[in-house]
C-alpha cells in the first residue's frame, strides 16, 4: 500500500510537471469517459436497473397472442381463466388504461386513468402512502366507484391535502370517492398515471364472461412464486391457453399467450438503439485510448533514460509496469471525474432530447452503479491505454540508453511499428463508426423522403372526450362532433376542419367479405378501423385513389359505407372490381340475422400510421355518423396564411359554447405527432453522428501526432535527401506515402469491421443494407482525405528542412 | 579466498548484415573481494560493455561468469536481477538521478526495489545522507543541485544498499578536477572499507586509485597492470 501511494505521489509529480501533455490527455480522456457514462446512465436506467418493486424479477407481463395479431389485449374470460387454472403465479392482475375527464374542481382537466383489478398494487408490492387499497369488494358489479390517486396528480392538484381521503371527484360526469394516494416510486408507464380506478365494475362493458372473442384493452401482471423460471410460467401458460382454444375454438382460434419479464416487456424496443449506441460510444473511447496510448509512446522516449535508471537500480520489470501504469491510471481518474461532470450535462441534454416514448428516461440519474461504472471505467481506460506504453517502457535498453552519447531520443523499430499499429486501428475504429452514423444517416434520410400517406402541412389536431354518462347515445355524440366540426370549419383562419377517431392508426376488427367461405375460427383476418367524418380525409391530406370520399350523405338514415386502402384492396380483391363490394366488420357475422355490411365507396393510399419505418396494418374507414363513439380527435387545416397554434383559442371557445365540460386537450400540430415517430431514428443519428465526428477529430490528431514525430525522427535524413538533390515534391510524397499506408492499413481493416458489425443494427436501418456499397465507399473517401489532411501539417514542414541545420546537429 | 568476480572465454558479438562484430573476445579475468580495478583503452574496446555485463544488466553474451561462486552464465533472468539487486550498485557519468525525484527519493529508490520495509528505508536513508553530508539537500531536486553535488548523491544511492561491487562508468567525466578528486577520494574510502569497485576511465589521474589496471583494445584484454603508486 505504501508503495502504491509513493508511486501515485511520484506519477502526480510525472503529471504535473507536463501540464500541456496532462491537459490534453485529462481532457481527451473526459470526452470519452464523459460520454461513455453519459449513455451508460441512460442504459441503466433504461435497461439495467431493476424496477421499483421488491423482488421484480418475478414480475411478469402478460398479454394474448394470435398468428394475425402477435399481442393483443385479453379477453375477460380467458383472463379469469388464466387466473384460476395457473399454478406459477402467487397473484395475477389485470389493467386497462383510459382517459377521464374530471369536472366540477375549476377548468375540467382531462385525466390519465388505469383501471386495475384488485391485488394490482398488493402484486407490485405497492402501499398507498394515504388511505387504503382497493378491495375485491370494490372490484366487482354494482361496487361504489372509488379511486386512488397518484402522487404527482395528488401533490399538483391538492398540494399533498391529507384531507382528499373521503372526498368526491367527478369523472366523466360520474361521482368517485377518493380511498387512497399512491406513491410516485412506480415504472414510467404507470408514475404517469393520475388515478387508479377498479377494473372490474366494468365487468358488463368489458365483454364478461360470454365475449370470450372481445379483447377490451385488458392487458396483466404476475408474480411468479419464489423458484419458477419465465420459461416455466410460459410453458404452463401456452399450456393453458391451447387447452382454452380446443374448449372454445370459435373465439380462441389459435390464440396463445405472450409472457415475458416485466422490465423486458417495457424496454424491449429502445433496447437495439441504446445497445448500437453503448457499442459506439465506447469506440470512441477505443480510439481516445489509442490516442493517449501513442502519446505516451511518444513521452517513453524521453523517459527512457528514468526507465533504464530504476532497471539499473535494481527494478524489476512489473515494478516498472505498475509505475507507468500508475501515471496512466491518474490520467484516466482525472479524466474519469471530469467526464462525469461533463456526463452530468449530456445526460441532462440526452433525457431532454429525447423523444416521449422513451420508457424510463425519467428514471434516469447518476447512481451508485453509474459512479462505479465510471471508476471501473476509468481504471480499465487507464490500463488499456497505459499497458503498451508501460511493457515497451519496461523493455528499455539499459546499456544503451545509459551509455554516455547513447542513442536516447529516437524510436526504436518496434515502438514505431506500435504507434503506426495504434494509428491504423484509430482509423479503422473511426470508419465503423463513420460507416454506422452514414447508414443511420441514409436511413433517416429514407425515412423522411418516404411517403407516409398523409400530408400533415398545417393541419392542428386535439383530442377530446365524450363522457358516457353524459352521451349516453348515439344521437349524441352524433350531434355533438357535427356541430363541433361546423363550428370549427367557421373560425377565421380555417380552411377545412373534420374529426378522426383514432387520430393515427384505429381498433382492430376481424372483417369477412360477404360471398367468401368463412375462414377457420381464430383466422379472420383483420383492418384497423378508424371513424372520420367527411372532411377528415382530405385535411389530413389522405390520397384518394379510387371512388369517393364519404360526403354528408353517408349518415345514420343511408346504406352503411366504408373506404379501405390501397393495401386492404391489393390483399383481397382484383384490381377494379372494388368499388361497390361489400364487408362485415367485427368478428365472423351473427348466425341468424342480416350482418350490417359496409359497401366499399372508395380506396385512399395506405397511411403509415406508426411511422413509415414501422410495420403498419391494412385500414379501413367508416362515416363517424354511421358509427359514433365517445372521443377522438379534430383536424383543422389552417388556410396558407395561418399559423396552426394560432387555432387553439378559437377551437377552446368553440368547444366550450358547445358544452363546457367538455375539455380539448393535446392541441398539436400533425407535423409534430408525425415528427415524433422520427425523433428517436434523428437523436440515434445525431449521437452516432457526434460519435464518429469525435472518433474522427481523435483519429486525425493521432495521425497529427505520428507523421509530426516521423517527420522530427527523420529530420536528419530528410536533410541528407535535400542534400543529395530530392525536390520538395519528392519530401512531401516521402511524408503522404507514409500517411496513406496507415489511412489505407486503418481503411481496409476499419471496412473489414464495418462490415462486421454494421450487420448487428440491420433493424434499426430503413430501405438501406449494412452492406450499403455507396455509404462504406464514402465514409472509406472522407476518412482517407481527413487523414491526408493530417498529414499535410507535417508534410509542409518536412519539405522546410535546411540541410544545412539538420546535418550540423549530427 | 574466492574470487568475487571470475570470467573465462567471454564473448560478446553483434550480428548485423550476415557479418559478426566482435565486442568482447575471450576476455577472461579475475577480481578480488576487496579489489579497486580500472579498465582502460580507446572508445569502442569493450569497456562499458564489460562493465554492463558484470552488472549484470547485459545478458547477452557467451563464456563463463561466476559472482562470489555464483554461475550467472547459468541463471535465469530472474534469479541475474536478484543477484544484481543485492549485490551490485552503479555510478554514471551523466550522474542518472530522476529529475521528477527529491535527493531522498532517489536515495530510497534502490531500496524499494529490494522491497526493504518502509521505516528501515528512511532510517538508511537518512544514515547515508548523514555518512555523506548532504541532509540540507534532502528535499531539493536534482536540478538543483551541482553536477558533483549529483554525483556525490550518485554514490551514496549506489552506497545505500550496502552492495559487495561497486560498478563506476566514468564517474569523474563531468566533473571539474577539484569535485573528481573529492567523488574518487570516496571511493578510494568506500573501497578501503571493504566495498569492491571497477571504474571504467580514460583518466589516469582516477586509474591511480585503483589496485590493478586493465587495459582492453578491439575487444581484447591487452595488459594487466598492478598499481605500485596507488593513491593512498
Amino acid at each position: 500500500m505504501a508503495d502504491l501511494l509513493r508511486d501515485m505521489r511520484y506519477a502526480l509529480r510525472v503529471l504535473l510537471r507536463s501540464p500541456g501533455f496532462t491537459a490534453v490527455a485529462v481532457l481527451t480522456l473526459a470526452l470519452g469517459i464523459g460520454a461513455n457514462t453519459a449513455i451508460f446512465s441512460v442504459v441503466n436506467a433504461v435497461l439495467l436497473r431493476p424496477l421499483p418493486y421488491p423482488e421484480s424479477n418475478r414480475l411478469v407481463y402478460l398479454g394474448e397472442w394470435s398468428e394475425q395479431v402477435p399481442e393483443m389485449s385479453i379477453s375477460m374470460a380467458n383472463f379469469n381463466d388464466w387466473r384460476a387454472q395457473n399454478t406459477v403465479f402467487e397473484s395475477m392482475v389485470g389493467y386497462q388504461s383510459d382517459n377521464v375527464v374530471l369536472t366540477g374542481r375549476g377548468e375540467p382537466e382531462r385525466l390519465r386513468l388505469r383501471r386495475i383489478t384488485a391485488g394490482f398494487f398488493p402484486t407490485l408490492r405497492v402501499r398507498p402512502i394515504l388511505g387504503r387499497e382497493l378491495t375485491p369488494e370494490d372490484d366487482k358489479v354494482g361496487a361504489a366507484p372509488v379511486v386512488l390517486l397518484g402522487e404527482g396528480f395528488w401533490e399538483r392538484r391538492f398540494g399533498r391535502d391529507p384531507r382528499i381521503v373521503g372526498q368526491q371527484l367527478v369523472l366523466d360526469q360520474q361521482s368517485f370517492t377518493v380511498i387512497g394516494v399512491l406513491p410516485s416510486r412506480l415504472h414510467g408507464s404507470l408514475r404517469q398515471m393520475d388515478l387508479f380506478t377498479s377494473l372490474w365494475r366494468l365487468e358488463d362493458e368489458l365483454g364478461g364472461e360470454s365475449n370470450r372473442g372481445s379483447h377490451p384493452g385488458i392487458y396483466a401482471y404476475a408474480r411468479m412464486k419464489p423458484g419458477v423460471t419465465v420459461d416455466h410460467a410460459r410453458a404452463e401458460m401456452k399450456s393453458i391457453a391451447r387447452h382454452l382454444d380446443e374448449l372454445y375454438p370459435q373465439s380462441n382460434g389459435d390464440d396463445s399467450v405472450v409472457l415475458q419479464p416485466l422490465l423486458d416487456a417495457i424496454v424491449e424496443d429502445v433496447r437495439p438503439s441504446l445497445l448500437v449506441l453503448m457499442g459506439a460510444v465506447g469506440f470512441v473511447l477505443l480510439v481516445a485510448c489509442a490516442n493517449i496510448a501513442n502519446l505516451l509512446l511518444a513521452r517513453g522516449v524521453e523517459r527512457h533514460r528514468e526507465l533504464a535508471v530504476r532497471i539499473a537500480l535494481g527494478a524489476g520489470r512489473w515494478q516498472l509496469v505498475r509505475q507507468v501504469l500508475t501515471e496512466s491510471v491518474l490520467l484516466s481518474l482525472a479524466g474519469g471525474m471530469l467526464g462525469l461532470l461533463l456526463a452530468v450535462w449530456i445526460t441532462a441534454a440526452l433525457v431532454r432530447g429525447t423523444p416521449m416514448g422513451v420508457p424510463r428516461m425519467d428514471e434516469v440519474s447518476a447512481d451508485r452503479s453509474v459512479l462505479f461504472f465510471t471508476f471501473c471505467l476509468s481504471i480499465v481506460t487507464g490500463v488499456v491505454f497505459g499497458i503498451f506504453p508501460a511493457l515497451e517502457a519496461s523493455r528499455a535498453d539499459v546499456q544503451e540508453t545509459l551509455r554516455e552519447g547513447g542513442r536516447t531520443g529516437t524510436a526504436g523499430g518496434g515502438r514505431r511499428r506500435l504507434r503506426d499499429f495504434l494509428v491504423a486501428a484509430e482509423v479503422a475504429v473511426s470508419l465503423v463508426l463513420l460507416v454506422g452514423a452514414g447508414l443511420m444517416a441514409k436511413s433517416l434520410f429514407r425515412v423522411l423522403q418516404a411517403d407516409g400517406g398523409i400530408n400533415p402541412a398545417n393541419v392542428l389536431t386535439a383530442r377530446l372526450s365524450l363522457p358516457d354518462a353524459k352521451y349516453n347515445d348515439d344521437a349524441k355524440r352524433r350531434n355533438f362532433v357535427s356541430q363541433l366540426v361546423l363550428k370549427a370549419q367557421s373560425l377565421p383562419g380555417v380552411e377545412a376542419a373534420g374529426y378522426k377517431n383514432p387520430l393515427l392508426g384505429g381498433a382492430q376488427n376481424a372483417y369477412v367479405i360477404e360471398g367468401r367461405p368463412l375462414p377457420p375460427p381464430g383466422r379472420l383476418p383483420s383492418a384497423d378501423i378508424s371513424r372520420v367524418s367527411p372532411e377528415a380525409m382530405p385535411v389530413m391530406g389522405m390520397r384518394l385513389l379510387s371512388g369517393r370520399y364519404f360526403d354528408d350523405h353517408d349518415n345514420e338514415n343511408t346504406q352503411h359505407v366504408c373506404i379501405i386502402d390501397e393495401t386492404f384492396a391489393k390483399q383481397n380483391f382484383a384490381a377494379g372490381d372494388v368499388l361497390g363490394k361489400r364487408i362485415y366488420s367485427g368478428g365472423p357475422p351473427p348466425a341468424g340475422q342480416e350482418p350490417d355490411w359496409l359497401t366499399i365507396v372508395g380506396i385512399v393510399a395506405h397511411v403509415k400510421n406508426y411511422g413509415v419505418d414501422q410495420p403498419s396494418r391494412v385500414e379501413m374507414y367508416v362515416p363517424e355518423a354511421q358509427r359514433p363513439a365517445g372521443g377522438g380527435s379534430i383536424v383543422v387545416r389552417s388556410a396558407a396564411a395561418t399559423d396552426p397554434a394560432a387555432l387553439t383559442t378559437g377551437l377552446r371557445e368553440a368547444i366550450r359554447s358547445l358544452d363546457p365540460d367538455i375539455p380539448l386537450y393535446e392541441f398539436r400540430p400533425l407535423e409534430d405527432i408525425v415528427n415524433e415517430n422520427t425523433a428517436s431514428r434523428r437523436l440515434s443519428v445525431l449521437l452516432i453522428g457526434s460519435f464518429a465526428v469525435l472518433a474522427l477529430l481523435l483519429a486525425a490528431v493521432g495521425v497529427y501526432g505520428v507523421m509530426a514525430y516521423m517527420v522530427t525522427q527523420r529530420g536528419h535524413e530528410i536533410g541528407i535527401r535535400m542534400a543529395l538533390g530530392a525536390s520538395q515534391r519528392e519530401i512531401l510524397e516521402m511524408v503522404f506515402r507514409q500517411g496513406l499506408r496507415l489511412a489505407l492499413t486503418g481503411i481496409a481493416a476499419g471496412l473489414a469491421g464495418a462490415m462486421a458489425l454494421t450487420r448487428l443494427m440491420s433493424n434499426l436501418l430503413f430501405h438501406v443494407g449494412a452492406l450499403d456499397v455507396p455509404t462504406f465507399a464514402t465514409g472509406a473517401l472522407a476518412l482517407a482525405a481527413i487523414v491526408l489532411l493530417a498529414c499535410w501539417l507535417p508534410a509542409r514542414r518536412a519539405t522546410r528542412v535546411d540541410p544545412i541545420v539538420a546535418l550540423r546537429y549530427e | 579466498m574466492e574470487p568475487l568476480i571470475q570470467l573465462r572465454n567471454m564473448e560478446k558479438v553483434y550480428e548485423a548484415g550476415g557479418s559478426k562484430f566482435y565486442v568482447l573476445r575471450r576476455v577472461s579475468l579475475e577480481i578480488q573481494p576487496g579489489e579497486f580495478v580500472t579498465f582502460m583503452g580507446p572508445s569502442g574496446a569493450g569497456k562499458s560493455t564489460l562493465l554492463s555485463i558484470i552488472g549484470m544488466l547485459d545478458g547477452s553474451w557467451t563464456g563463463e561468469y561466476y559472482f562470489n561462486g555464483e554461475p550467472v552464465h547459468r541463471l535465469n533472468v530472474k534469479k541475474r536481477n536478484e543477484l544484481h539487486k543485492a549485490n551490485i550498485g552503479f555510478v554514471f557519468q551523466s550522474y542518472h538521478l530522476i529529475d521528477n525525484l527529491t535527493v531522498f527519493e532517489n536515495l530510497e529508490i534502490p531500496l524499494s526495489y529490494k522491497n526493504v520495509p518502509h521505516k528501515e528505508r528512511v532510517s538508511l536513508v537518512c544514515d547515508i545522507l548523514d555518512r555523506f553530508n548532504i541532509v540540507g539537500k534532502k528535499d531539493l531536486f536534482p536540478n538543483q543541485l551541482s553536477g558533483g553535488q549529483q554525483q556525490l548523491v550518485g554514490v551514496a544511492r549506489a552506497v545505500i544498499q550496502s552492495p559487495k561491487l561497486i560498478l563506476a562508468d566514468e564517474p569523474t567525466g563531468n566533473l571539474h578536477s577539484a569535485q573528481g578528486e573529492e567523488i574518487m577520494e570516496l571511493f578510494r574510502k568506500l573501497n578501503e572499507a571493504g566495498t569492491s569497485i571497477i571504474q571504467v576511465t580514460h583518466s589516469e589521474r582516477n586509474a591511480a586509485y585503483s589496485h590493478r589496471v586493465i587495459q582492453l583494445k578491439d575487444g581484447w584484454v591487452v595488459s594487466e597492470t598492478s598499481n605500485a603508486a596507488r593513491v593512498g
